[in-house]
């Protein structure tokens, strides 16, 4: 059964939890991370990036570590990387059914 | 950062409420063109505080709260002012105002389903909200159905009364659903417009307030005046037409008994009829009649006759407050003693005696007429109800 849209984890969630893999980061940083990783394509407003922070620390995804003054430092938790690597399973298997519906598609023409 | 220096403010009543984010966001931005930036707003009273500075093209978003907090989370303002968004006021329960003043501050959601977990939050708080005000008009919306006397008696007065309560219950709704609205639009993945026009909704909360103000003015009493000159008031001896009761004398012999002429000018006068006319009880008569004796003992009987109602449900509702009221009468505490009979007579659909206090009380309702009679004196009134079921066969006029 499709999950309800809310409970997939949209692009902009799926690189946030990327974000922290590998190391804490604070809000702002994870952001850039993410602007950077896919060359300015998605940029996050203050307001998803907040959003999604809480939303994460409520799940159990993300935990705050430190607080320095404004800045506010992110680690990733078990639960978290296990939902990324979820996440990241059901995008490999999109993307080999739409790689076999293509090759499927381009023997027909051929044919 | 901003300085910290003494600007002109002008306090301005605005009136628009916080169901429509986008015309509030471009109302603030039209007012930043003309130098005047929001520092404070209220709701109650309506005042928002602007301060006068530089004119400025900036940008205003109302972000939906998290909670029902009036403080957003410090985290939240934070984040917001990393990327150039100051905190400015909370808008009621369900939004914070933030600024840019500067155009490369980036805009604030860049995920409309990520913001649309935010609208879900606030929408619960909204909707909350809006059901306890429901709750509340509900009361006097429903009024027809717990005192369809007071209804029949000054229908102009309910009417206006209900249909302002309906316009509120609608101002409340509507604001909501509109959110529900944006917050689907979310959902679905389209980003929300920051264009909306406030003019007209200026205009609709303007005429809200005008009937507000009718409504606290003295239009309801007029209105309940209006419905009172429907009402005739005679002396008994004046009046020749047929009228649905059975005078005193038919119960027992009043030969000693006299019964003082109705003095318009005393309030306690008996000895009177009333009648009104109006659409939904096209025929009612109160006929009061006061009797003393020698020994100066009081007898006062009222027949209250409820003709043509348009249907047999309304009487029964009119029955029904009818017999509650007398139950409550004189008191709440139910301790005195009340007698209560029952009859099955042909043709009526309720026949009913009560004796509370020694005074007597009996209901009759045929289809869409209604007799009340209430009497504290010598006779028996089981004694005539057969006589007074067949008042029902009569025809009856309201007095002219």
């Amino acid at each position: 059964m499709a999950k309800k849209s809310m409970e997939l984890l949209t692009e902009t969630m799926f690189y946030v939890l990327m974000a922290f893999l590998k190391e804490e980061r604070c809000g702002v940083d994870a952001a850039e991370y993410i602007r950077q990783k896919t060359h300015d394509r998605i940029q996050l407003g203050p307001g998803t990036l907040y959003t999604i922070l809480a939303k994460f620390q409520e799940e159990g995804l993300l935990r705050e570590t430190s607080v320095h003054g404004r800045k506010r430092t992110y680690r990733i938790t078990d639960r978290g990387r296990q939902v990324y690597l979820e996440e990241v399973e059901r995008l490999r298997r999109c993307l080999l059914d739409a790689e076999e519906e293509n090759d499927s598609s381009q023997k027909e023409e051929s044919l | 950062m901003r300085k910290n220096t003494l600007h002109p403010s002008l306090f301005l009543p605005v009136l628009l409420p916080p169901a429509f984010p986008e015309a509030i966001e471009r109302f603030l931005e039209d007012m930043a063109r003309k130098g005047w930036f929001l520092e404070h707003l209220s709701y109650f009273p309506p005042l928002w505080r602007f301060e006068k500075r530089e004119a400025a093209s900036a940008r205003y978003r109302l972000e939906a709260a998290p909670d029902t907090s009036r403080v957003p989370p410090l985290q939240m303002t934070e984040l917001y002012a990393e990327y150039g968004w100051r905190y400015v006021a909370p808008l009621s329960h369900f939004f914070y105002v933030f600024a840019a003043e500067t155009a490369d501050a980036p805009e604030i959601h860049s995920d409309p389903l990520v913001q649309s977990r935010a609208y879900s939050r606030m929408l619960r708080s909204y909707g909350l909200f809006s059901l306890a005000i429901l709750v509340l008009l509900g009361v006097f919306l429903a009024m027809p159905l717990y005192r369809p006397t007071f209804f029949i008696t000054y229908p102009r007065l309910s009417l206006f009364l209900i249909g302002y309560f309906l316009f509120i219950a609608v101002l409340v709704l509507y604001p909501f659903f509109r959110l529900l609205r944006r917050k689907r639009l979310l959902a679905r993945g389209h980003s929300l417009s920051h264009k909306g026009s406030y003019r007209s909704i200026l205009l609709a909360e303007i005429l809200l307030v005008i009937l507000t103000l009718i409504f606290l003015t003295p239009a309801p009493g007029k209105l309940r005046a209006m419905d009172q000159e429907n009402t005739l008031r005679l002396a008994l001896a004046e009046v020749s037409a047929p009228l649905p009761y059975l005078p005193m004398e038919t119960l027992y012999s009043t030969e000693e008994w006299i019964f003082p002429p109705y003095d318009s000018s005393d309030e306690y006068s008996g000895n009177y009829v009333t009648s009104q006319n109006s659409f939904l009880a096209p025929v009612y008569f109160s006929i009061h009649e006061q009797a003393r004796d020698a020994e100066n003992t009081v007898a006062s009987y009222q027949t209250t006759f409820y003709g043509e109602f348009p249907s047999g449900l309304l009487a029964k509702a009119v029955s029904l407050e009818l017999i509650s009221h007398q139950k409550d009468f004189p008191g709440l505490s139910g301790k005195f003693q009340t007698t209560e009979e029952t009859y099955a007579l042909e043709g009526c659909g309720e026949a009913r005696w009560q004796n509370i206090l020694g005074r007597q009380i009996l209901y009759l309702r045929r289809e869409g007429r209604m007799l009340v009679v209430s009497y504290e004196g010598p006779a028996d009134l089981r004694e005539h109800i057969g006589e007074y079921a067949s008042l029902f066969d009569e025809t009856y006029f309201a007095l002219a």
